[in-house]
């Protein structure tokens, strides 16, 4: 898939993975990435600007297994840029899906076959 | 520290070393972070750091973001000229990742304005040439016969359409250059996404 495309919806992904409980990055990556195939590395750039941007804060958190995790949590702020772009991007979809739908596209479709069906009768007319 | 781990953690930070050393601490401890959560997961380093991308790109996106931030920082006229230059180049570094989305635009619009200062540089160059030629070979008499008369008004009117032209070209490269900054804040926008 077109690398930019992926680059603006990656943000909306991380946003709402958030958005249900915290999480610490490698959570995080490793959601995103069972889904969406991409670099995890550059998720992390990402949750750096996101958090400067005031839409996550961290903390740090021990844990059972290996070293003490940093965590992300949604801010008000975060939140709210998570619903505004969610609803966006749903009405984003809803347009495309719109356009790609069989209903849609079939229409044209059967207009060309119209079309064809009406020169081939003419043929036959034409025909001795 | 084991080898995969310890390869891409060295040179993400030499490919880091402009960024300030608390911010490249900062990064750094993401990823060592993520090598050993993984590890503690049962995934061998080298797995991470394939699953984790160029140690490359990353660096790329971090430095772009940075020197954006520099960008949008008011300073003098000089050091915002030499950042502007530095995200050009983080933003190309990034653009090749990206399929070369800046440097065709940045390279054609280069060529064209090249080509239209030289378009109008040529009859300012041509119309000197041609008063030196005159004066050569007329002397004196440049002024009082016809003929040097005329040779002497056709190649000042020749440096007279030169120098509009360059005038206008001074007009349309400020122009551009400011359109181009926009597109370049533009492509920010897009690639920070």
């Amino acid at each position: 898939m077109n690398v930019q495309f992926k680059k603006g919806v990656l943000e909306l992904c991380v946003l709402s993975v958030v958005s249900t409980r915290d999480r610490y990055g490698y959570e995080l990556v490793e959601a995103i990435s069972e889904r969406i195939d991409i670099a995890e590395g550059t998720i992390y750039p990402l949750l750096r600007r996101l958090q400067a941007e005031g839409y996550f804060e961290t903390y740090l958190q021990e844990s059972a297994e290996g070293p003490p995790r940093k965590y992300y949590r949604l801010t008000p702020q975060g939140r709210q840029q998570y619903e505004a772009m969610r609803a966006e991007w749903l009405e984003f979809v809803n347009g495309v899906n719109y356009l790609l739908t069989e209903e849609h596209g079939s229409s044209g479709h059967e207009q060309g076959a119209k079309r064809v069906s009406e020169r081939a009768g003419a043929a036959v007319g034409k025909a001795p | 520290m084991s080898k995969g781990q310890n390869e891409f953690l060295n040179e993400l930070e030499r490919r880091l070393a402009k960024l300030p050393d608390a911010q490249r601490a900062d990064v750094l401890a993401d990823y060592a972070e993520h090598f050993a959560i993984g590890e503690a997961k049962g995934k061998t380093p080298a797995a991470i750091a394939e699953s984790l991308g160029s140690p490359r790109q990353i660096a790329a996106a971090c430095m772009a973001d940075l020197a954006f931030a520099r960008v949008a920082e008011p300073q003098n006229a000089g050091s915002r000229a030499v950042s502007i230059v530095r995200a050009l180049f983080a933003i190309l570094g990034l653009a090749f990742f990206n399929g070369l989305f800046m440097l065709f635009p940045a390279l054609f619009l280069a060529s064209m304005v090249a080509g239209l200062w030289l378009m109008a540089v040529t009859p300012v160059m041509v119309g000197g040439a041609w008063i030196v030629s005159a004066v050569a070979e007329y002397g004196a008499s440049l002024v009082a016969s016809f003929e040097g008369l005329g040779h002497l008004l056709m190649s000042l009117s020749f440096l007279l359409l030169g120098a509009l032209l360059v005038l206008a070209m001074a007009l349309v490269t400020q122009v551009l250059a400011r359109a181009a900054r926009r597109y370049l804040q533009l492509n920010f926008q897009v690639i920070r996404g």
